[in-house]
């Protein structure tokens, strides 16, 4: 059997090692529009705060794909995929597959705004974007877009001795992450760090000659060398469109809980999907590493005729900001608009948390300054759990004996 | 090790300084940590003639120096200020696991000096530490306030004071979380008198250990001791209350206020059944090996679903001997003393003394609001409230046995303390031993625990004439095995008469329980009987990388000893204090009686061995300089 | 396969193991640097020892961004090349039982690794609560299933 792979990200690489395990045999290709080996996205920032070097984030040596016995075509995009005939087409070259793994993953937007072709501007998805701003020597960067890629970006540059700006849409920053009180305190916690974080402020045009020296809102105009764009993704799904897989209204590839395209056969896992969210099952992107990863080894497991099902997307982001933890965990008031959520919210001198609950189900939860408990905390979101079941494993002493780790989010729930 | 990584915190709450300094090695060279801390400090920092209740007074918290490892029982912190009830060094040992969390915090010892004017609480979170409001939980119980506190400091331990420590009773308890405490020399009172409600410490941090594969190996060599002892299996299962029965045959418990020796049932009330009753789960202090402690519940009757870390001799005899209360009631009187925050052994005596009095019509139910009588729990319940509230005659009883007694004619002889300190449990009319004689030495006053024969058979209960012996008791492997210098080994005990020299077994004994008041580790008999300096040392050296020998040890220990008996004499302790209450050498209980002179003798003899002078019980300038204190006292 | 069976009932709160793992495996004397940890529940004089399952399908692997965590296939150990770590913590939230573990001195998370099939906290626990066995043998299993089994349905097996 053949397997073909379009994408040597996160969900590629893992669907890969997932398929090897199911089967020595089975050949599988993997195709990537760059020539890089497999890196961790996510270890970027890392680097570019020089706290580590480059080449560790790369998670894989050329051996390690000849190891696996995968067949590399790398540095070829593909150009168009056949489902009837099973056939894929890349340069000028066809290949053929008994199955096909999408996983093209997302790509950053750059918005079409006066100037934000100029040099200067930037994104952070790849090493080479790292490279080429090191190289680029910022000293006054402004980050547009504060989730938590815009966040750690800032974080990182502000560690390199740039003067950072944070520009953000909404009123808050990570709003798709936290609600106003978390996100205010951590916007302190980034001002702290001497990054200057602006919000509800549209990004309206770049100016400077030969590169970026300015940059104006709707409300101010800085002064500035660099521009970095952590403003939103766009799901890679061209290929997917054009061969007649349904598009879902998220902009991400539709898949089933096996993660299984519109088309039998063809099976697709990563940021370019869009799966049901755990808690409410409506249609939701989740553009982490670790669902990229998750639905990948359902999505091999389902090719390779093993029955694997996809829980769903359940969002945890952590940041770590002037070494203290702060983690977002499901969803929060925005995620959870037309629902009628009771917060249970507690401040304390170096410890903020908050649990978001409907119908009593728990379905976030955002904390700051410690990670105990979280584990458990999202463990229970996964799982459906109730407040008042918590509390009754908690109180009752057979239960929690036999459920321990229940007990870490009793400091939550008491 | 050239830099010791704990500090010493010290906070004044007078001016709300706060501030650290390193230990110097030295420091732990000579006193090692615990209890030997808390000497030099308080010697150093308490001037001469200080109100015990004024701002002046200093108390300090120092971890043992082992605590924080896996050695077996390592958890121990003592805690000593100069002390309300006595006037002299006031001095308790706790485990379970506040020292862990001040070692981990960075701090071997913590020193508060001076007095808030307000109440106040302090929160240590490894480098940060506040000095809070604690208005809010002034006037609070101890169990209350550890729930408030826990609340606000996820994963602290707490040390604090309930209501007995806020109004002064001289007695009064520094508890140690809900169930453990400083109990004894009335240390809470010293913390009330500084306004200071609670300390929270939490502790983030760790050490670096000099050569941890050693450590292991001493921890292993630790338990395997500890779990070869003789009475190891008795311990894990019935903890201290395994003396309870022994004591009662011998006519040696505090039977009402002393006057009985035993009970007619005792067994039913004190005996190791007790745990098969009420008790369930063990619980241990950190590093322990034994868990000797306890889950209680009561099911039924009147104290039904109380639930508490209970069983131990102490309350059961304190409440159960002399004030004659049930079991239950002996529960119930634990509890509230946690929850109150007053020394058990204290409490039990003020009770008992008071009961006599008003059997002996020294004190009238007028005056009192209500009938008394032994074995009446309601009474006395509501009698230990109206002391921990300082309400009508508690007021007096508040003071201690000693002084309440100058406050009723005739009532001195009732007042069983020695020192000004309530003495517990065991009578010495019904067993001698150098249990017996640790009661007169005890550099606290009244009190049991600090000097008792590593290898006490409580089967015998030989009378020597002459107050100088007690038996053995065990056979050759058993004198063989015990870590003690040969020499003085074969001094202290002699296998032909198979007798054990009281006076110089004392000192041991005293050094040794002293050792491991410095170092941290507990005095349950299994530890006692098998874990010398020896193994100590080499766990010594292994974790702080100092090169410390056994007999280094030992020294140490003495040298902590004589300095705070060198505090005492400050104060102004006169040799004829050593004295048991009178109702031992005056009143008989079944033949049973005290003699005096040769009980001085004895004591004489226990002078001398310890290099005192052997009339006025002074250390002399030979022994001062041997252990170093001339150099260091200048 | 052999596996750390925790008898809740036995376990007396002593907190030994703490420190003897984190001796051992960081030379110093650091309850928070253990990977194993007791935590009490006073409420019922409880103690409950929770330590890595070594799940089956562990959600810990899947979280690693830096993809270091991985199955031993002889043993099924569930181990880490930490060298790699870059000290996210994703793997913290995603192990429910908080046995992955932050050493804030290297700044990296580990956890328990079997000693390499000689657990030195089962060699010094001291009252039996921890006990190196086959899990298919462990008199508890029935226990460990029923917990099992809830935790199943998130995320296949953490529980053998
Ligand atoms: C700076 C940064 C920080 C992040 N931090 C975190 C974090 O802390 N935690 C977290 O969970 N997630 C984080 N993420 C998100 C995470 O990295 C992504 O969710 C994950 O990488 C998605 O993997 P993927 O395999 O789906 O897609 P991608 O990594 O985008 O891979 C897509 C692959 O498809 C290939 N491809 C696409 N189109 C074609 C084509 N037509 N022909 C051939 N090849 C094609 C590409 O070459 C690429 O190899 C971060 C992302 C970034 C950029
Ligand atoms: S999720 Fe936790 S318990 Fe499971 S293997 Fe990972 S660290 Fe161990």
């Amino acid at each position: 059997m053949r397997v073909i792979i379009i994408g040597n990200g996160a969900a590629g690489n893992q669907a890969a090692a997932s398929i090897r395990k199911h089967s020595s045999e089975c050949e599988i290709v993997m195709f990537a529009r760059e020539s890089f080996l497999e890196y961790s996205a996510c270890a970027l920032p890392d680097v570019l705060a020089g706290w580590i070097p480059l080449d560790k984030t790369f998670l894989k040596t050329s051996i390690d794909y000849e190891r696996l016995q995968i067949k590399t075509c790398f540095a070829q995009e593909v150009n168009n995929i056949d489902i009837n005939k099973q056939c894929l087409q890349a340069g000028n070259e066809k290949y053929y597959w008994d199955r096909l793994i999408i996983a093209t993953g997302s790509q950053p937007i750059i918005p079409a705004i006066d100037g934000s072709q100029l040099q200067g501007n930037f994104v952070v998805k790849t090493p080479q974007d790292i490279e080429r701003i090191i190289e680029h020597k910022p000293s006054r960067a402004v980050v547009v877009g504060a989730g938590n890629i815009g966040v750690e970006t800032a974080g990182a540059l502000r560690n390199r001795g740039c003067m950072v700006y944070l520009i953000e849409m909404q009123d808050r920053i990570m709003p798709l992450l936290y609600d106003q009180k978390p996100a205010d305190i951590i916007q302190t916690m980034l001002e702290q760090e001497d990054i200057r974080v602006f919000t509800g402020e549209r990004v309206t045009g770049i100016e400077g000659e030969p590169g970026v020296e300015r940059l104006f809102t709707d409300q101010q105009e800085i002064e500035c060398d660099t521009v970095i764009w952590a403003a939103g993704v766009r799901q890679n799904v061209e290929l997917a469109r054009q061969a007649g897989l349904k598009i879902g209204g998220l902009g991400g590839i539709e898949v089933d809980k096996y993660m299984q395209c519109s088309e039998p056969g063809v099976f697709a896992c990563g940021d370019c999907v869009q799966s049901p969210h755990v808690f409410t099952g409506k249609p939701s992107l989740s553009l982490l590493w670790s669902s990229a990863k998750r639905q990948a080894d359902v999505a091999a497991a389902n090719c390779m005729e093993q029955v694997d099902e996809y829980e769903g997307n359940c969002s945890v982001v952590i940041e770590e900001i002037r070494g203290i933890p702060c983690v977002a965990i499901g969803l929060n008031l925005h995620g959870l608009v037309g629902y009628e959520t009771e917060v249970i919210e507690n401040e304390s001198k170096d410890f903020y948390y908050r649990l978001l609950a409907v119908d009593d189900r728990i379905a976030g939860f955002q904390c700051i300054g410690s990670l105990e408990g979280a584990g458990a905390i999202f463990t229970m979101i996964k799982k459906g759990t109730t407040l008042e079941q918590a509390r009754k494993v908690l109180h009752n002493k057979d239960s929690i004996t036999n459920m321990a780790w229940y007990l870490d989010s009793s400091r939550y729930l008491r | 090790m050239k830099d010791y990584p704990g500090k010493i915190l010290e906070i004044n709450l007078s001016t709300g300084s706060i501030s650290s300094r390193a230990v110097e090695i030295d420091l732990i060279e000579k006193y090692l940590g615990g209890i030997g801390f808390n000497a030099r400090i308080l010697y150093d920092e308490i001037p001469a003639g200080t109100e015990p209740l004024s701002e002046e007074n200093v108390l300090v918290f120092a971890a043992g120096t082992l605590v924080g490892t896996p050695f077996p029982t390592a958890s121990r912190t003592e805690a000593s200020a100069k002390s309300p009830l006595t006037s002299q060094f006031g001095t308790s040992n706790s485990g379970a696991f506040f020292g862990i969390q001040l070692k981990t915090a960075g701090y071997d010892a913590l020193v508060v000096k001076g007095k808030s004017l307000t109440p106040v609480y302090v929160a240590i979170s490894d480098e940060e530490v506040q000095i809070l409001d604690a208005a809010f939980l002034w006037g609070k119980e101890c169990w209350a306030t550890v729930d408030i506190l826990e609340k606000k400091h996820y994963g602290a331990e707490i040390a604090l004071i309930g209501p007995a420590g806020e109004n002064l009773v001289r007695f009064a308890s520094i508890e140690n979380g809900r169930y453990d405490g400083w109990g004894r020399t009335g240390l809470g009172a010293v913390m009330g008198s500084k306004n200071l409600k609670a300390i929270a410490v939490k502790g983030t941090r760790g050490r670096k250990v000099h050569d941890s594969a050693a450590l292991l190996e001493a921890v292993r060599k630790g338990q395997q001791l500890i779990k070869s002892a003789s009475s190891y299996i008795a311990f894990t299962e019935y903890g201290t209350l395994n003396a309870s029965i022994p004591y009662g045959k011998n006519k040696a418990i505090s039977a009402h206020n002393f006057t009985l020796g035993t009970l007619p049932d005792w067994k039913e009330i004190g005996g190791r059944q007790i745990v098969d009753k009420y008790g369930s789960r063990h619980v241990a202090c950190q590093s322990c090996i034994i868990a000797c402690g306890h889950w209680t519940e009561i099911k039924e009757g009147k104290y039904a679903g109380l639930k508490i870390k209970d069983l131990e001799i102490t309350p059961v005899m304190s409440f159960g001997a002399t004030v004659g209360l049930n079991t239950e009631a002996i529960i119930k009187a634990s509890e509230i003393c946690q929850r109150y925050g007053v020394d058990m052994v204290s409490a039990g005596g003020v009770l008992g003394f008071a009961i006599e009095l008003y059997k002996k019509g020294i004190i009238t139910t007028e005056e009192v609001g209500f009938e008394l009588d032994f074995g009446d729990d309601e009474a006395a319940f509501k009698l230990l409230h109206q002391v921990i509230d300082r309400e009508g005659i508690g007021d007096i009883l508040a003071e201690g046995t000693k002084r309440a007694a100058e406050q009723f004619a005739n009532a001195d002889r009732y007042a069983i303390h020695i020192k000004g300190m309530e003495i517990p449990m065991i009578d010495p009319r019904g067993r001698w031993s150098t249990w017996s004689l640790g009661m007169l030495t005890n550099i606290r006053g009244g009190d049991h625990l600090r000097c008792r024969n590593p290898v006490e058979n409580l089967r015998f209960n030989d009378k020597d004439e002459e107050y100088m012996k007690e038996r053995f008791g065990f056979k050759k492997p058993m004198y063989d095995r015990l870590d003690m210098p040969e020499d003085l080994k074969s001094q202290a005990i002699d296998l032909e008469s198979d007798t054990v020299d009281i006076a110089v077994m004392s000192k041991w004994a005293e050094d040794l329980i002293n050792l491991y008041n410095s170092v941290g580790i507990c005095i349950r008999p299994p530890v006692m009987e098998k874990v010398g300096p020896t193994i100590i040392a080499e766990a010594c050296r292994a974790f702080i990388g100092v090169d410390i020998s056994a007999a280094d040890l030992m020294k140490s220990s003495e040298r902590t000893w004589n300095l705070i008996k060198l505090f005492n004499l400050r104060e102004g302790e006169k040799v004829d204090a050593s004295k048991f209450p009178r109702r031992f050498y005056e009143e008989d209980i079944d033949g049973n009686i005290l003699n005096e002179e040769k009980i001085q003798a004895v004591l004489e003899k226990y002078y001398l061995v310890r290099g005192w002078d052997g009339r006025t019980g002074k250390p002399d300038s030979n022994t001062l300089v041997r252990l170093n204190l001339v150099d260091d006292l200048g | 396969m052999k596996r750390i069976v925790i008898n809740t009932e036995a376990c007396d709160g002593c907190g030994i193991c703490q420190l003897v793992c984190s001796a051992y495996k960081a030379g110093q004397w650091h309850p928070a640097l253990s990977r194993i940890k007791i935590k009490p529940l006073q409420e019922f004089g409880l103690n409950l020892p929770v330590v890595c399952m070594h799940c089956t399908y562990p959600p810990c692997e899947i979280f690693c961004v830096m993809n270091l965590i991985y199955k031993e296939p002889d043993t099924a150990y569930t181990l880490r090349h930490e060298e790699i770590c870059i000290g996210c913590r994703a793997c913290e939230i995603a192990c429910p039982f908080s046995a992955a573990v932050w050493d804030p001195i290297n700044e990296v998370v580990v956890n328990c690794d079997l000693c390499g099939g000689n657990p030195e906290c089962v060699n010094y626990c001291p009252t039996g609560a921890l006990v190196f066995m086959d899990i298919s043998e462990a008199a508890d299993k029935k226990r460990r299933e029923a917990a099992g089994v809830q935790i199943l349905e998130l995320s296949r097996g953490f529980l053998e």
